[in-house]
């Protein structure tokens, strides 16, 4: 113990040389500088995200329907029984909570529905109702106000990835500082995560070089690891499909959305692409870990450029990033 | 960036100049030790009438350069009063026309003395009679005195050395048996104090008696002392009937002046007095408000003190509230701890102030417990979150009932503690912490409670400190630059301490 707050003033030194961003200046130079709080309803509300996201081009998983008061839990039914593979989710949840995901559906002898969770626990629609109604209630809404339930078409996730995923889907996390992609990492569901691509929760992260689109190392829980923990597959080198495409929709996300410093959360559908799955106006700060690099310096590097540069579009935007932030 | 550290230093600067103003200017003190105490002083006269007029004539203490006389209480029921100067003493009149049974008069006044050992000093004129101590002394005796004088004269170098011979010769003398006309008949005990008082008047150095009591708690009935005061210089000083130098710390309280007795009374028979001293407890109250009364400040003004004393309870809670935040500043800012709700550890803390720590942990405990259990209970009724935490709260409050009642049997004094508990803070806390349960697991949940009681502790062990709290008492203004602390730390965009470990893998690169 001792030994560690001794190093303290050293660890502090090495930290600023590296240039890692830590919460407070986070909070105080990139989030009260460049996010307004009037902004804030459009990302923490995510059927609104996906409308305007629509708006600009950018492409959502499909909707299926919302359930927005309690008396239209009787259309639920209706509204899921012609699918197979569909989310239910929160409007307003945050950290994945609350969210089911299912892969099957099928009716009992009565002709009840029922449900197939990915973990294959089937649900009957009794359950899924009251699932719903928790949701509603705001249980797993940020504020614990009411909310709605977002039901939309299951993400079939891109092959590439399959072999560095246990159960889940993985997702991509691209942070965008006013408009440019300055740092970008992949979260893979593990065993231990129980198939959710929580860092916090024994996901691993995986760093994204910008200009290449490969994957670097993996971190699990503050260590480094070279292989996927339950797939044994080398996390290296993995180059992500339609990279390009990712970065462009991420950097769009600021002139969506408005905000200056926003982690966008992007995840890979076999047919469809890359699809926005929601914004995040409060990023975190594991994706240094992942990349093993501080984001202050990229967030300087982006703030030195003058105000003509800054101006550009999108798709310039990525250009500049690709060039800047490259890591070989 | 420039505008904040501006602030911060006006604000520090303006509040330490206001601190040093009243700590050196004014004398506020900084710790209680360092107070002045103050002390309730009572004297009963009781006596019997006689179907005629009474008249009671009693010398009162005054302000002065020995203590304050903060505040005086005279009781006696259908007697007039006044109250006049008799320099050197301040005198009160009680009459009545006819006086019959049992009759009683009242005085209490409550005093402040000033801390330290300084002597009892008082510059010449201020408690001064125009006429001189009347010195009556047969010429026998004179020719004595003068010889006791000239001696001293002699064997001195100095007006002090001189006074101070006197009363040694005196004693010298009078243990030998030498000043026999003086004392009287041999039996009874000597005069000393009129002996001592006549030979210093002789000796040109103005002399009187002083008369008054020695503070100690809880004396009841004792009776007044008497000492020499003499002119020295431009001071007057009090010297015990040794010749030396009484200093405050002796705790010796002048009354009165002269020959004169602490009271007279006229009309009536079978007089009795008591006096008793009692120490005031809320040493802080009166002190500060009325030593800057007397300076005439603004500041003593706007002090705290000068409120009621239930409302000075309640700043003293408010005043704290800033500390508690600036706790929690630093933290969450400087240390990295996530503690559960913004303020929530501030006021389990405060009302860990009224229970004792170990009360106030064993009923957050217990009420907890209770808590987590109907929200269990709840929770398969399903019902929307307002109802949900109304329960939650109604279950806190049913369990503080219980708990008082079982404290009641303890210690009776524990359930005046229960109840500022902060019920509905504590209620949102369980539900917040259940959700968490819900999601995170048992660990996580777990997790944040303890923080919720680490983070109340920490705030609590800062809280109780009473010179902490008397200090922001006596000087407010120290919260200036408490709000600059937290502007300061509200723009530290460096590390937080968890922060380093945690990134200490990029480090390493």
């Amino acid at each position: 113990m001792l030994g560690k707050l001794l190093s303290v003033p050293k660890l502090y030194r090495l930290l600023r040389d590296n240039q890692v961003l830590g919460m407070n200046r986070r909070n105080l130079e990139l989030i009260a500088k460049y996010n307004k709080r009037r902004y804030y309803p459009l990302v923490d509300d995510k059927l609104q995200t996906k409308r305007v996201c629509l708006e600009h081009g950018v492409p959502v998983p499909p909707l299926i329907g919302t359930i927005n008061h309690y008396y239209q839990l009787n259309a639920l039914p209706e509204i899921i029984a012609d699918h197979h593979s569909l989310v239910i989710k929160p409007c307003s949840g945050a950290g994945g909570e609350g969210v089911l995901v299912f892969k099957k559906q099928r009716r009992d002898r009565s002709g009840a529905l029922a449900f197939q969770e990915m973990n294959g626990n089937w649900r009957s629609i009794t359950e899924i109702r009251q699932h719903v109604s928790n949701i509603l209630a705001g249980i797993y809404s940020l504020g614990g106000q009411q909310d709605k339930a977002i039901i939309e078409r299951r993400i079939i996730f891109d092959e590439a990835l399959s072999s560095i995923s246990y159960q889940g889907v993985p997702d991509l996390r691209v942070i965008v500082l006013l408009g440019f992609p300055i740092m970008a990492m992949t979260r893979l569901p593990t065993k231990q995560s129980g198939g959710k691509a929580n860092l916090h929760q024994g996901g691993v992260g995986v760093g994204i070089d910008i200009a290449s689109g490969r994957t670097l190392e993996g971190v699990q829980a503050n260590s480094i690891v070279l292989e996927h923990p339950d797939t044994e597959v080398t996390l290296k080198g993995i180059e992500i499909p339609y990279w390009h495409e990712i970065l462009v929709m991420a950097s769009k996300l600021y002139e969506i959305t408005k905000l200056g410093y926003v982690g966008a959360d992007i995840v890979l559908d076999k047919e469809l692409g890359p699809l926005l799955l929601e914004a995040n106006a409060r990023p975190g700060l594991n994706i240094q870990l992942a990349n093993k690099i501080g984001l202050y310096g990229r967030v300087k590097a982006i703030e030195a450029l003058g105000e003509e540069k800054r101006k550009k579009l999108p798709e310039e935007r990525v250009m500049l990033c690709k060039e800047l932030f490259t890591k070989s | 960036m420039k505008k904040v550290s501006l602030a911060v230093i006006a604000l520090t600067l303006v509040a330490l100049s206001i601190i040093l103003y009243k700590r050196f200017t004014l004398g506020f003190p900084v710790t209680k030790k360092d107070t002045q105490f103050h002390w309730i002083v009572e004297a009963n006269l009781q006596f019997r009438g006689n179907d005629r007029a009474v008249t009671v004539n009693m010398n009162l203490p005054r302000s002065g350069y020995h203590y304050f006389l903060l505040d005086e209480n005279f009781g006696s029921q259908g007697y007039g009063r006044t109250t006049h100067e008799s320099l050197p003493n301040r005198r009160s009149e009680w009459s009545v026309r006819k006086a019959q049974g049992p009759q009683n008069i009242f005085y209490r006044a409550i005093i402040l003395v000033p801390a330290g050992d300084s002597q009892l000093i008082e510059p010449v004129g201020i408690n001064d009679s125009t006429k001189p101590y009347p010195v009556d002394i047969a010429s026998l005796d004179r020719e004595i005195l003068t010889s006791v004088i000239k001696e001293a004269f002699d064997k001195s170098g100095d007006q002090k050395a001189f006074m101070r011979m006197i009363f040694s010769i005196l004693h010298d003398r009078v243990q030998l048996g030498e000043i026999p006309r003086i004392i009287g008949t041999k039996k009874q005990k000597p005069d000393f104090l009129r002996l001592a008082i006549d030979t210093l008047n002789l000796a040109k150095l103005p002399a009187r008696p002083v008369h008054g009591f020695y503070l100690a708690d809880k004396l009841s009935n004792i009776s007044y002392d008497s000492m020499i005061e003499v002119q020295l210089g431009d001071h007057w000083h009090i010297v015990d009937l040794g010749g030396n130098f009484v200093t405050a710390k002796a705790g010796f309280v002048p009354w009165w002046r002269g020959d004169e007795p602490l009271y007279v009374g006229r009309g009536a028979n079978g007089f009795i007095s008591s006096v008793s001293v009692k120490k005031l407890e809320e040493v802080s109250l009166y002190q500060v408000l009325k030593v800057g009364a007397k300076t005439n400040s603004i500041f003593s003004s706007v002090s705290i003190f000068n409120l009621p004393l239930a409302t000075q309870a309640t700043f003293e809670i408010l005043l704290l509230l800033p500390i508690g935040g600036l706790v929690l500043i630093v933290m969450r800012n400087l240390i990295g701890f996530k503690l559960p709700g913004t303020f929530l550890p501030v006021l389990i803390a405060l009302s860990f102030r009224h229970t004792s720590l170990t009360w106030g942990l064993f009923a957050f405990v217990l009420i907890s417990i209770c808590g987590f259990s109907i929200r269990a209970v709840i929770e398969h009724f399903q019902v929307l979150l307002l109802s949900r935490v109304s329960a939650i709260l109604t279950s806190v409050v049913i369990s503080i009932y219980l708990l008082s009642i079982g404290a009641f049997y303890i210690d009776a004094n524990l359930v005046n503690a229960m109840s500022p508990f902060p019920l509905v803070v504590i209620s949102g806390l369980i539900e917040r912490i259940s959700v968490v349960w819900d999601e995170s697991g048992t660990k996580e949940a777990l997790k944040q409670w303890l923080l919720a009681i680490f983070g109340s502790i920490l705030v609590y062990s800062l809280i109780i400190r009473e010179d902490l709290t008397y200090f922001l008492m006596v000087y407010p203004e120290t919260l200036l630059i408490v709000i600059a602390a937290i502007l300061l730390l509200g723009r530290y965009t460096g590390y937080r301490l968890f922060e380093l470990f945690r990134f200490k893998s990029i480090a390493a690169n």
